[in-house]
């Protein structure tokens, strides 16, 4: 069952759209967002938590309505957003003590053994945190409201390695339960690698790729090669020249050649490959290069 | 004793106040249209100071000498803030929209935050300017030895009766609640158009105190939109008549309010 269902979604700033968005977030999984900067990601987790109104489209959290069912949905959902939304003047304790009056369940125990864990000070300003410490900071509040539906928006950017491996860490024990849902937003795909069970890439507004995570590193190999013969070419997805020769992203497994590399790629690789200037999207049984399905109106 | 107290600050109503005051402080940005609108703010609380300054001018309105106040500012100040809020309404995200809260208990929460911390705010600015009138009469009668002046404080202390700030208050509330009111119009030009208009109400209201004040002007600045008020003919029936108007915008705010942020599928 869905957690999070968009159906047709359209958000018109005007100078920026976001164009028909159709994505379902399943229970007990983890979706990781990528795409470039500005191509909509914050915008869509802005209107997912109604922050941001939308022209057209359907959003259900779990299955229900958000004008029918508005408490019981704020409820259950948390967010990290990109920037503290409540006063970075107040300190810790001011935040905890309206956070614990607001939501029903928060657990205060979880806060405290967070807070400790990160080691940040309950005496400082948030403002006085440094952003990685904020960043911390909200995700221990959304964690601790015990939501169902968390949506995370670049929540370990700013975070130093060994406290990032920490936060991962905390969101795979959230979804210990199957009934939880994870929407993560990273420019750090190396945290998807580790824990998104699907991979959704957008692209000027709209979803581009939307697939199961391992299917999706199967179905590609990376290969490292001196030089590229036509063959490779035609099967081959976003051509990088290096130094030492070219790096390519392909559907074809079974590629060998001499002083070929061949491996399984990261999802960074298959970003970089699929988004890159002269990358390929290969979406469904499309293998159409990413200007071509531009042109097309396709992207 | 101490739990009683926690138990009485810490209950939903206090809560929700905090929280919405926190929202109010969170907002800063704007979007569209947002310098033209900085700018038509900052004309219009220029034009409000002018209107409440003219209370200040003494009946009759002296031949349209215009006194300026540290009072008149205070109202500019709240009627340009009360319509950035509009502005800052559309900067979100903020505590206040994602907390589970229903759309009524959101729009009128704002709005009594606003409200209370406002209503303690012009309480203080009163205490504050008593205060000072009678620091700097302290100082005068220690290098001068002349007793003139305190004179002047007791006299103008005098003049701020319970109806006189109320007035205050009252005022206080129309400039607010017609600010937010105004922030709700989604159309920018019919915004503007509101926007002036609360000046134009403002200069008849003052047209009509300022004539209507008998003689007897010449208190200290501050205390000159009290002192005019004080001195019309049946204060308390205007009172009660400029309460209602009061109350009146505020409702029209708080409705306004509750039909924007009622939540509707897209």
């Amino acid at each position: 069952m869905e957690g999070l269902k968009i159906t047709g979604l359209v958000v018109d700033y005007g100078t920026f759209k976001l164009d028909s968005i159709d994505l379902n977030l399943k229970k007990g999984c983890i979706t990781g967002l990528v795409g470039r900067n500005g191509c909509g990601k914050s915008t869509l987790i802005k209107t997912i938590m109604r922050q941001q109104d939308a022209v057209a489209g359907q959003i259900l959290y779990n299955g229900k309505k958000f004008a029918e069912n508005e408490v019981e949905v704020l409820n259950s959902i948390a967010c990290v957003f990109d920037a503290p939304h409540f006063n970075i003047m107040a300190k810790p304790k001011r935040i905890y003590s309206l956070y614990k009056s607001i939501y029903k369940k928060f657990d205060s125990e979880l806060y405290e053994k967070l807070m400790k864990k990160f080691k940040l000070p309950d005496n400082l300003r948030i403002g006085k945190y440094s952003f990685g410490m904020q960043k911390k900071y909200c995700l221990i509040l959304a964690l601790c409201q015990r939501p169902e539906i968390l949506i995370l928006d670049e929540p370990t950017s700013g975070i130093d390695p060994f406290d990032r491996n920490e936060v991962v860490g905390l969101i795979q024990e959230y979804m210990l339960d199957e009934n939880n849902t994870v929407l993560f937003s990273t420019h750090i795909t190396e945290d998807l690698d580790k824990i998104a069970d699907y991979i959704v890439i957008m692209e000027n507004g709209k979803i581009t790729l939307d697939e199961e995570k391992n299917a999706l590193t199967g179905n590609y190999r990376i290969v490292q090669c001196a030089d590229i013969n036509d063959e490779m070419r035609s099967n081959a997805i976003g051509i990088k020249k290096g130094m030492f020769g070219y790096t390519f992203l392909t559907k074809n497994k079974n590629v060998t050649g001499s002083g070929m590399q061949v491996k399984i790629p990261t999802i960074e690789e298959i970003f970089v490959h699929m988004l890159g200037e002269n990358g390929t999207y290969s979406g469904g049984n499309q293998n159409l290069s990413y200007k071509e399905l531009q042109n097309r109106g396709g992207l | 004793m101490k739990s009683v107290l926690h138990k009485f600050i810490h209950n939903d109503f206090f809560n929700y106040l905090r929280m919405s005051a926190i929202y109010s402080k969170t907002s800063t940005a704007v979007k569209g249209k947002e310098f033209a609108e900085i700018i038509i703010i900052i004309i219009n609380a220029i034009m409000t100071a002018v209107f409440v300054s003219m209370l200040s001018s003494g009946p009759g309105g002296k031949s349209g000498v215009v006194e300026t106040s540290f009072e008149a500012f205070i109202f500019a100040i709240v009627f340009g803030v009360s319509l950035s809020m509009g502005i800052n309404r559309r900067k979100k995200p903020s505590i206040m929209y994602v907390a589970p809260i229903s759309f009524i208990k959101r729009a009128l929460f704002a709005h009594l935050s606003c409200i209370i911390f406002a209503t303690f705010f012009i309480v203080f600015l009163f205490a504050f300017s008593a205060l000072f009138n009678f620091l700097f009469c302290l100082i005068i009668l220690a290098a001068t030895g002349k007793w003139e002046f305190f004179h002047n404080f007791i006299f103008s202390t005098a003049g701020a009766d319970g109806s006189g700030i109320m007035f205050c208050i009252f005022l206080f509330f129309i400039i607010f609640g017609s600010g937010v009111s105004i922030s709700y119009i989604k159309k920018f030009s019919l915004r503007c158009v509101f926007m002036f208009a609360v000046n134009i109400a403002l200069f008849a209201l003052s047209l009509i105190l300022v004539n209507v004040a008998a003689e007897g002007h010449g208190f200290v600045a501050n205390w000159n939109v009290v002192a005019v008020f004080n001195e019309l003919p049946k204060s308390w029936l205007w009172l009660a008549g400029v309460g209602a108007v009061a109350l009146g915008i505020c409702a029209v705010s708080v409705i306004f309010s509750i039909k924007s942020e009622k939540p509707k599928e897209f």
